[in-house]
């Protein structure tokens, strides 16, 4: 199967699944990337982590994956495929519902829909932590983070760059891990 | 309000969600599309500028252990982003026993999130039917 065809199915069918945002689909593309294109967890969770520095959505790292699998048209094909499906679901479901109105189904399915996207969240924590967190220092680099980011109001981005800066200083001078 | 609601019950980015319908009901279609866009293309260029440099110098060993730090960082960052939207939830019962269902089946019987969706998501439509407490 083409390659470009291949993302194009996987972005797919992970836009459609992408219930509660895009990080409930963080494990299953972590899973999908290495099964089908051989992108290791170590590279997955560097991309990913390059991301999170990025302004606006959190999840327009993907456009990285297509480019290194087929360039910039690969680039495209993830971003048209990530993005249109649950963007045209979206659009209809907003347009009708301004003709229907608040049905109490739909409160019940965002109830339903919001513990089981925690759920994959923390299947995400986990399934980063592990490629990330391999030592006494990235686990007090990832700690550290998690504590100042919920406790201040430092913008996340300055405590990522602060972890790498520091980590990199203590692996590359000190030897630490 | 409902606008907030319904970008987070459809699937997709939340963010990506919201500005398409305030794009929708300011200007229609092409309003939709210049907002999603416009909120993506920031973000779009960095990644790719960034990742891009990533794929072809990835190998420097500073390049690496920087990466390792940023890499625990990130994984602090997700951690803080899924403890405050959870914690209203992980201290209800029923919310925790959905949370810990789904991540044992992702995490570890490593279902495919296909799966996990088609066991949860009945689950959880009957656990919050209407005239149920959240």
């Amino acid at each position: 199967m083409s390659i470009l065809l291949q993302l194009a199915l996987t972005f797919g069918m992970l836009s459609i699944l992408a219930v509660g945002g895009g990080t409930a689909v963080l494990p299953e593309m972590q899973t999908l990337l290495a099964a089908q294109f051989n992108i290791d967890h170590t590279a997955f969770v560097h991309i990913y982590s390059i991301g999170q520095l990025a302004p606006g959505p959190n999840m327009m790292m993907v456009l990285v994956f297509g480019f290194q699998l087929a360039g910039l048209l690969g680039a495209g094909v993830v971003l048209l495929a990530f993005f249109i499906p649950s963007s045209v679901l979206c659009l209809s479901m907003g347009r009708l519902w301004q003709k229907i109105g608040e049905r109490p189904w739909r409160r019940a399915v965002q109830n339903a829909l919001e513990p089981i996207s925690i759920g994959l969240m923390c299947s995400g924590v986990y399934a980063v932590a592990k490629a990330a967190v391999v030592g006494p220092l990235t686990i007090t680099l990832a700690v550290a983070t998690f504590a100042v980011i919920l406790f201040t109001r430092v913008n996340p981005v300055f405590m990522i760059l602060g972890a790498g800066g520091l980590g990199a200083l203590l692996m590359h001078f000190f030897g630490l891990h | 309000m409902a606008t907030l609601a319904i970008s987070q019950t459809m699937p997709g980015l939340n963010s990506v969600n919201l500005a398409l319908l305030a794009g929708d009901q300011l200007r229609g279609s092409m309003g939709a599309l210049s907002a999603a866009f416009g909120l993506m293309l920031p973000g779009g260029a960095f990644v790719l500028v960034v990742g891009v440099s990533y794929s072809t110098g990835g190998q420097h060993p500073f390049v690496n252990v920087l990466l390792a730090g940023i890499a625990a960082g990130a994984t602090g960052l997700l951690a803080s982003v899924t403890y405050t939207i959870g914690k209203r939830h992980f201290v209800r019962l029923k919310s925790l026993f959905m949370i810990v269902a789904t991540f044992v089946l992702m995490s570890v019987f490593k279902f495919s999130l296909v799966w996990v969706l088609l066991v949860m998501v009945p689950i959880g439509l009957y656990l919050y039917r209407p005239g149920q407490q959240p």
